[in-house]
């Protein structure tokens, strides 16, 4: 771009047009990334944790879910470390308030089911318990499909936005029926039904990361 | 209807293209104003300069890690300049639909 002063209106008109797209595009473009790497980083860990829980039955693996926040930053940090930096605009400064607010409020639920669910299995009888446990994915799923539908009208990106909805309002109504142990039940014995439980949860995290983070992060990554 | 005039620091392609990237953010790095410009650092550089003597811009010069990083904001007097160019493009975008 040379200093052109002989500009029509019109001219004029389509460059403030032109670069405004630019900037949204841009961020929009920092934002499929930074989706495209949670996607991956939450697939990798659920079979990561899964793999453990198989290998050794202990549930305390599922702990090593509150490392992917940290895992993500610093991935992402680490992809756009040579890349100039999007600008700091109010659409990116929306997203992120977005997903530091899905962040507050997914670790306090996550600590607060943790607690909840410690205390009663100590207090309740088996049959109590089994009644007023909380199962936390679903309600994760649905707080994650907000997030990405928030955040796909932000960027209106249609995609996005779908993509927020079918994961999130999908994820939820298959964890809330149990549907994986639906069929889980119907393939194994009791015996291989409790040890492959914690499969489902698993296949769950990974679809819904890929169809709401991954899938609509490689879209907004590869834009034109 | 009278044409307004044109602020001829504003109404020249790069520094229009500047002004128009940092009206929708808080702030820019240079090597994204550049990007997205497709200008040379030179004459970006230049452009910038103009924008910053005139108070349409303020330029920070500090550190991203060891590297040295420029960080163009826009200012209210350019804002202010900005939607007065606009302004002033209506009223000739009008004639040219009549």
């Amino acid at each position: 771009m040379e200093e052109n002063t002989n500009l029509t209106a019109e001219r004029s008109l389509e460059i403030i047009t032109e670069q405004i797209k630019r900037s949204r595009k841009a961020v929009s473009q920092d934002v499929g990334q930074s989706l495209y790497i949670a996607g991956l980083c939450i697939i990798g860990m659920a079979i990561l944790i899964t793999t453990c829980l198989l290998l050794t039955g202990n549930p305390l693996f599922y702990l090593l879910y509150g490392l992917i926040p940290v895992l993500v930053i610093g991935i992402d940090r680490y992809v756009k470390k040579d890349k100039p930096k999007a600008p700091v605009s109010l659409v990116g400064s929306m997203v992120d308030k977005t997903w530091q607010t899905f962040g507050i409020f997914t670790l306090s639920f996550c600590v607060f089911v943790i607690l909840f669910d410690f205390f009663m299995v100590r207090m309740e009888s088996p049959e109590v318990y089994v009644r007023i446990a909380i199962h936390p994915f679903r309600i994760i799923l649905l707080m994650m499909g907000m997030a990405i539908t928030i955040t796909g009208y932000i960027l209106k990106s249609r995609w996005l936005v779908w993509c927020g909805i079918i994961g999130g309002i999908g994820g939820f109504i298959w964890e809330s029926f149990g549907v994986s142990n639906f069929f889980l039940s119907r393939l194994f014995d009791l015996a291989s039904f409790y040890r492959y439980s914690h499969i489902p949860p698993c296949i769950m995290v990974i679809l819904f990361s890929f169809i709401g983070l991954t899938l609509p992060g490689l879209m907004l990554k590869r834009q034109k | 209807m009278p044409f307004q005039p044109l602020d001829p620091l504003l109404h020249a392609e790069l520094r229009l293209a500047v002004m128009s990237l940092l009206i929708s953010t808080d702030e820019a790095e240079f090597p994204y104003i550049k990007e997205q410009t497709g200008a040379t650092a030179g004459n970006l550089s230049v452009q910038v300069d103009k924008l910053s003597a005139a108070g349409y811009i303020s330029v920070e010069k500090t550190f991203k890690g060891k590297r040295p990083c420029t960080i163009c904001r826009i200012t209210e007097k350019g804002r202010q300049a900005f939607e007065a160019y606009v302004e002033a493009l209506k009223s000739y975008l009008q004639v040219n639909k009549s």
